[in-house]
């Protein structure tokens, strides 16, 4: 059972990695990696939710043509998907340029990040006023400390009263072994 | 103060992907920019489907104001509209053809069955004008200025409506810009 499942799961990815079936050669591992990378890295303008190197739509083929053209011929990365972008539009790669238009896209997630951290402080600010100020009501109505004189007073009632304590004990003691 | 205005984020938020939300209903994603409008068209060098002897450039189109209509056989909704290219042929507007991954004898046979709308027909076996313009689906029709910059596109099917409410309307203010 456990196999059938592994033997599956191996299946998808596989059929993912090769959904792409055309053979191309290159002339360096540098530029077979970086037609993988700009492959996964260009939108197909016909089937709008897949790469070109996952999509076997005859745009994708023609773009993957192109992008190997390319990089054969030596073109950086950047200047590939500006071939494509001045063709298709910003929309034909998943990683949009950061122009005025595209801000939002790319800062929008800090901005609602930074707001969420200030609710939290405000809220956690909030609290812990409220908490002090619970806790200063509390200190008020308890009794003041005691003053000096009062200590000792104090100290001088807990003997006197430990003294007549031990007394009672020793009679009592004895009043215990009578049976 | 502040806990008003932290219990007011939500809704904020809420009002303010409410308003982006709302304004993108009735978008069709599938239509993409025109990453070529207001551009020249781009350079090309391409045999007449008709007759190969004849090559055709980029400065064929210059001149007056028509529309290039990518079309293919293999299209059926380049049959569905070739009817109404027709029509606007007879009406005097000069139609250019991009025969888009195709092939001659077909294409051929196709214009002697349906008519021949076109003033001459670029033959674009591999597609390379096709996507150098962005094409990413058959037909899709161009209006190109007197100038030859790329001034509409429109994916799909040409039909009454459409030309009605988006394609006239660019034909009306590219034609009075001239004047």
């Amino acid at each position: 059972m456990r196999f059938c499942l592994v033997s599956m799961l191996l299946v998808m990815t596989l059929g993912v990695a090769q959904a792409s079936i055309d053979v191309y050669e290159f002339s360096s591992e540098d530029n077979r990696q970086r037609y993988l990378d700009l492959t996964r890295e260009l939108r197909c303008p016909k089937c709008q939710n897949q790469d070109i190197a996952d999509s076997n739509a005859p745009i994708a083929q023609d773009m993957r043509r192109e992008v190997h053209r390319l990089v054969e011929q030596g073109e950086s990365s950047d200047s590939v998907v500006d071939f494509m972008v001045e063709r298709f539009g910003e929309f034909v790669s998943y990683k949009p340029k950061v122009t005025p238009a595209t801000y939002a896209l790319w800062y929008g997630p800090f901005v609602f990040l930074g707001l969420g951290i200030l609710v939290v402080v405000l809220v956690a600010m909030q609290r812990r006023r409220q908490r002090n100020e619970n806790e200063s009501e509390t200190l008020s109505s308890a009794p003041e400390e005691l003053g000096r004189d009062e200590q000792e007073k104090l100290a001088a009632l807990l003997k006197e009263s430990a003294q007549e304590d031990s007394t009672r004990r020793g009679t009592s003691d004895q009043s215990g072994e009578t049976p | 103060m502040s806990s008003r205005l932290v219990y007011l984020t939500p809704l904020i938020v809420a009002v303010g992907l409410g308003f982006i939300l709302y304004t993108a209903i009735g978008k069709d994603p599938s239509k993409l920019e025109t990453a070529r409008l207001n551009d020249p068209l781009p350079a090309f060098e391409l045999e007449s489907l008709l007759n190969p002897e004849t090559r055709f450039t980029q400065t064929a189109l210059v001149g007056e104001m028509r529309l290039l209509n990518v079309w293919a056989t293999w299209c059926p909704a380049c049959r569905a509209e070739h009817p109404f290219l027709n029509q606007l042929a007879e009406q005097g507007y000069k139609i250019v053809g991009l025969n888009y991954k195709d092939e001659r004898q077909a294409a051929k046979q196709w214009l002697t069955t349906l008519g021949n709308p076109y003033e001459f027909n670029l033959y674009d076996p591999q597609g390379t004008l096709g996507f150098d313009l962005g094409v990413y689906g058959a037909p899709e029709t161009y209006i190109i200025d007197a100038k030859g910059f790329v001034r509409h596109r429109h994916v799909g099917e040409l039909n009454t409506r459409v030309w009605n409410e988006s394609v006239l309307p660019v034909i009306q203010q590219v034609q009075g810009g001239l004047e």
